[in-house]
């Protein structure tokens, strides 16, 4: 299975950049997310992620690193950490490190509500944000 | 678009009173919503906190606009929603206002939807924006979350205002406005 990296850019869309490794399980969303087809950019990180959790079957640690995302991206996501999920229900060790801008408690608020709603741990790491 | 519409357009959305921080009128498509996003982020005298929330508000007003707008601007052969986005600061606050066409029949829903919305508390509008996220099915949505005046409502911890004025049976104008307050 190969890595998936794709290189965020910031022009007409805002993409955030993927890192993804097979070897290690480690994996990184990070940047921005405003895209005019969400479904079309995060299906291959949704599909890489369900083969990762049925082939390779190793640990898993997942980190969002996002500074903005609109409602679209919130619900890609959500797909995300359902797969997470799934997999941690079915075995597979899971960590997810929810990286939020120390003063942003709306993007906090958001893991909050994730972890609420499927019961699942996510760390919360706020980290300073150079304006 | 007939010159009944173009008047009650145009004589609705001016004069806008306060401080304009932000207006603009025209085509609303995705360029348009990032120079806005990059006009925020510049605003150096904005708070990081309420300049987030007027960047994220912003684009949700400009994806709901363009997702429910009647598209009536044909540039470059692209059918596009026109309308108006302002931001206009107050000593206390700011206000967020869209303008845009709708069709007459969509606004017995919107109007449904605002007033469901303001009627929950923070707590509530959370649970069912979460609710909502994770009942959405990925394969069969396109475009949209279906959460964007949920989201507008939290961000804001405010009222959403709204008036539609009828341009004629078919058709009518949407005035849409959230308020932010300076100490969020």
């Amino acid at each position: 299975m190969k890595n998936l990296s794709i290189e965020g850019t910031k022009g007409i869309f805002f993409t955030p950049s993927v890192q993804f490794d097979a070897q290690t399980g480690v994996c990184e969303l990070a940047g921005e997310s405003y895209l005019e087809d969400t479904v079309a950019f995060y299906n291959p990180l949704l599909q890489w992620l369900e083969q990762y959790t049925k082939e390779i079957t190793k640990n898993i640690v997942f980190s969002f690193k996002l500074t903005y995302f609109n409602t679209s991206s919130s619900k890609a996501i959500v797909d995300i950490v359902k797969i997470l999920k799934q997999y941690q229900n079915e075995g597979g060790k899971v960590e997810i490190n929810w990286y939020y801008p120390e003063d942003n408690y709306d993007i906090l608020a958001e893991a909050e509500d994730i972890m609420s709603y499927l019961k699942i741990h996510i760390n919360l790491i706020p980290y300073e944000l150079n304006y | 678009m007939s010159a009944n519409t173009i008047s009650t357009f145009y004589t609705i959305s001016t004069p806008l009173k306060g401080d304009i921080l932000f207006n603009y009128k025209g085509v609303i498509n995705q360029i348009v919503a990032i120079e806005m996003y990059d006009f925020i982020v510049r605003s150096t005298q904005i708070n990081p906190t309420v300049k987030y929330k007027l960047y994220a508000i912003m684009i949700e007003m400009a994806d709901n606009m363009r997702l429910h707008g009647v598209k009536n601007n044909l540039l470059n052969d692209i059918e596009d929603v026109s309308g108006v986005l302002a931001i206009i600061e107050e000593e206390e606050c700011f206000h967020l206002i869209s303008i845009n066409e709708i069709e007459a029949a969509a606004i017995e829903h919107f109007t449904r939807n605002c007033q469901q919305i303001n009627s929950l508390s923070h707590e509530a509008l959370r649970n069912q924006k979460t609710t909502r996220l994770f009942e959405a099915n990925r394969k069969h949505e396109k475009a949209g979350a279906g959460v964007g005046l949920l989201q507008i409502a939290l961000l804001s911890d405010n009222i959403l205002n709204f008036d539609y004025r009828n341009i004629n049976q078919e058709l009518g104008v949407l005035i849409f406005s959230v308020q932010i307050s300076k100490e969020t």
